[in-house]
């Protein structure tokens, strides 16, 4: 059998392996590729720029093994830049089983229990299970629905805790996941209390974000690890994203050419046959 | 009885969807008291849900095992899964905990990344095998998939920056307005169903259509 044969009919094989390659290289040796910024990323990091001393953010974390690659580095590096800014109230909520998982790893990956103190400038409320109840609950009286932390800790025994009642007193809102409960935010915050929401989220996802994001209704889309990679790129802490690029890219030419390919191919042969 | 309970069940929805509706649109105090406390209920009864969910998880697949129905090793595996992290997570207190997260970050992280990550490469297989230009509609889709690939990622501003440009234009003009359409239609639906549940005409919530 020849080698054009071997291909031929182990096709499948070759596409793998060289996307393996293509992937493998630039990670490795990364290219160095320049991160454009898009405007929605901008105004994410505008936006959180410009938030006062008192003002809250909420954080809503739906991450999963899944979507790890993709979200988790946005939700770094937001958490990063929060840090960053005095005087900023930090509230997380988890709306996945696996949530509490990844943003306690956040938490220290950004070092936030020693930059900030516990209870005055950030509070981790844990897993609220009930989608879109939990969020209504949040939005419309949080000590009502919750009366201990993520540690077990008494809601009220956290100073933060005390001038945050409901949607009202949230700044901002921006949630990371791959599922529905960023609309719920969107239908529960924005539309009812009209507090500013953003998400970070997968690639899949973007597409419906986009249509709220045009309409004004949402101030900001990170969109998946590019999304992700600018905004490390905006507060000066290139990361995991930032070096996930140049694989990214090199695997959309690579795809690009594989669909040539297969046109050529489909064309020539086309031609053959008549 | 069956026919009273439906319309016990029917009255109960009715009631609560109005008190909840109402309570959007009026300010008074102890309806917004009473939806609070049916919102809070809702969130509890989710919390529920989840244990309820493992119970007839494990109900299913005791059943599967002992019955050697096709693949019951399989079940065998979720239930020793279900049961080892439970009792990691019970034992050590938290499933932030160091053993809790070994497990996770060393078994479960890195198996669903994988398999989220083997998109990437039936997508190559894909773009080899059938995106081809067969009508006048396909090479369309081609050729705007090409633009916004190229927009997506950096290679496209590298190779010239009116590639993402194009790649913009066909996600702003074509794709959210597409995209707003579906929503609209969606939340349409949403709403006629909405009132189908509340006056009692839809059925499935309430445990059937019969």
């Amino acid at each position: 059998m020849s080698l054009r044969e071997t291909i031929g009919r182990n096709y499948k094989q070759v596409i793998y392996i060289l996307l393996f390659i293509v992937i493998a290289i630039p990670l490795m040796n990364p290219i160095g590729l320049p991160v454009p910024i898009d405007k929605t990323t901008k105004d994410v990091y505008d936006r959180i720029e410009a938030l006062e001393p008192g003002d809250v953010a909420v954080l809503g974390c739906n991450i999963g093994a899944a979507i790890y690659a993709e979200v988790y580095p946005q939700y770094v590096s937001i958490i990063e830049h929060l840090l960053r800014k005095e005087g900023v109230k930090i509230l997380i909520v988890d709306h996945g089983t696996e949530g509490p998982i990844f943003t306690q790893k956040a938490l220290e990956e950004t070092k936030a229990y020693s930059r900030k103190t516990y209870g005055e400038d950030f509070v981790h409320l844990g897993y609220v299970a009930g989608l879109e109840a939990a969020i209504a609950g949040i939005c419309r009286d949080l000590h009502a629905l919750l009366k201990v932390d993520y540690e077990g800790n008494k809601l009220t025994d956290l100073p933060m805790m005390d001038d945050i009642k409901n949607a009202e007193d949230f700044t901002i809102v921006i949630d990371f996941t791959a599922s529905a409960d960023s609309q719920f935010w969107l239908n529960q915050a924005y539309a009812t209390y009209g507090t500013d929401i953003a998400f970070g989220l997968v690639a899949v996802k973007v597409p419906d974000a986009y249509a709220y994001y045009t309409a004004g209704q949402i101030f900001g889309i990170i969109e998946s690890l590019k999304g992700a990679a600018q905004y490390e790129v905006l507060i000066g802490k290139p990361g995991m994203a930032v070096k996930g690029m140049d694989a990214q890219s090199l695997a959309h030419l690579y795809y690009i050419g594989l669909i040539l390919l297969c046109n050529i191919v489909y064309f020539t042969q086309g031609r053959n046959k008549k | 009885m069956r026919t009273l309970w439906k319309y016990l069940t029917s009255a109960v929805l009715f009631i609560v969807a109005l008190i909840i509706l109402l309570d959007f649109a009026f300010e008074v105090p102890l309806l917004q008291r009473t939806a609070t406390d049916l919102n809070n209920w809702a969130v509890v009864i989710g919390a529920c849900a989840l244990g309820l969910g493992a119970y007839s998880l494990i109900v299913r697949h005791s059943r599967m095992i002992m019955r050697r129905t096709e693949l019951w090793p399989y079940s065998i595996v979720l239930l020793v899964t279900m049961f080892v992290f439970t009792a990691t997570g019970l034992i050590t207190g938290s499933i932030t905990s160091p053993e809790y997260q070994w497990i996770y970050t060393s078994i479960i992280q890195p198996i669903s990344s994988t398999l989220y990550g083997m998109n990437a490469f039936f997508l190559a297989a894909a773009s080899y095998r059938a995106f081809k230009a067969r009508s006048g509609e396909a090479a369309i889709l081609l050729i705007a998939a090409v633009f916004l690939m190229l927009k997506n990622a950096p290679i496209g501003m590298v190779i010239s920056p009116i590639l993402p440009a194009i790649g913009q234009q066909i996600w702003d003009l074509a794709g959210a307005t597409g995209m707003r359409g579906i929503l609209i239609g969606i939340g349409v639906g949403t709403l006629a169903l909405g009132l189908r549940v509340i006056i009692g005409q839809e059925k499935t919530p309430l445990g059937g259509a019969d």
